[in-house]
């Protein structure tokens, strides 16, 4: 059992210290993805990450529920809340670009507008949220490694499926969504 | 995209050389010329559809800011 397993159990049976100790837990794993990512870092992807980790361990331990099963299922729900965080800084950045909002402009604001990698994310969630009426398992396929950055085995793992079985939805509905979003 | 066309489209792209591919489609695709023709689409926009969806995710590019934030709460 992992030890971000053995932790969130103790946060599920309500200790509250156990949430002190995730959070080095969850960097750890997300330094292991940062190292991967490094391997293969392509130019103008860069976005806020620091503030972007940080509102999403928020979410997370500022939800009600903390009923997470293991590493896998944590995963799952952080993916939840990266997509709510980038979703939300995509709409800002999207008003700024078109003029609204500047009586409130600030320093965060500016940083997006440089580091935001695409306005595809908004295309791209207006389209999942299509898929996730259609096809609910490539939906949650796509907002895990989409949004989440999880690898195939953690997909498979978090939604109890094969990983051939992820490698296939993933193709696909990100086939389906190229073809709405350009249609 | 079709179920058919989904799960063709899924296995041709494990498949690398030219010739391989043709003689799956065309076993795979039978006479079927639609469901070709969508598989067919689907392969030549690849390139375009992996640019949309990089490898990772956009959360993966975190990269070492991660570590860093870490280190700021240590």
């Amino acid at each position: 059992m992992s030890e971000i397993t053995l932790v969130l159990e103790a946060i599920k049976r309500g200790e509250n210290q156990a949430s002190e100790q995730l959070l080095p837990l969850v960097y750890e794993e997300l330094r292991r993805l940062a190292a991967a990512r490094m391997a293969q870092e392509s130019v103008g992807q860069t976005l806020q990450p620091t503030a972007l980790v940080h509102e999403a361990w928020l979410q997370l331990v500022g939800d009600g529920d903390r009923s997470w099963q293991n590493r896998a299922h944590f995963f799952g729900a952080a993916a939840d809340a990266m997509r709510r965080i980038l979703i939300d800084k995509a709409r800002r950045k999207s008003r700024l670009k078109h003029g609204g909002g500047q009586s409130r402009l600030n320093i965060e604001d500016l940083e997006l507008a440089e580091t935001t990698p695409d306005d595809n994310i908004l295309l791209i969630n207006e389209a999942l949220e299509r898929l996730e009426k259609e096809d609910p398992e490539q939906a949650r396929v796509v907002v895990m490694k989409f949004f989440g950055g999880l690898t195939n085995l953690e997909v498979a793992e978090n939604l109890d499926i094969a990983e051939r079985t992820v490698d296939r939805h993933w193709a696909c509905a990100k086939a389906r969504l190229f073809r709405w979003i350009q249609s | 995209m079709t179920e058919k066309a989904e799960q063709i489209f899924a296995s041709a792209l494990e498949i690398e050389a030219k010739e391989d591919l043709k003689v799956f489609l065309d076993r795979a695709c039978q006479r079927d010329e639609r469901v070709r023709a969508e598989v067919e689409d689907m392969l030549v926009l690849r390139p375009q559809i992996e640019k949309m969806f990089p490898e990772g995710g956009v959360v993966f590019t975190l990269a070492d800011d991660f570590v860093k934030a870490s280190q700021s709460l240590e």
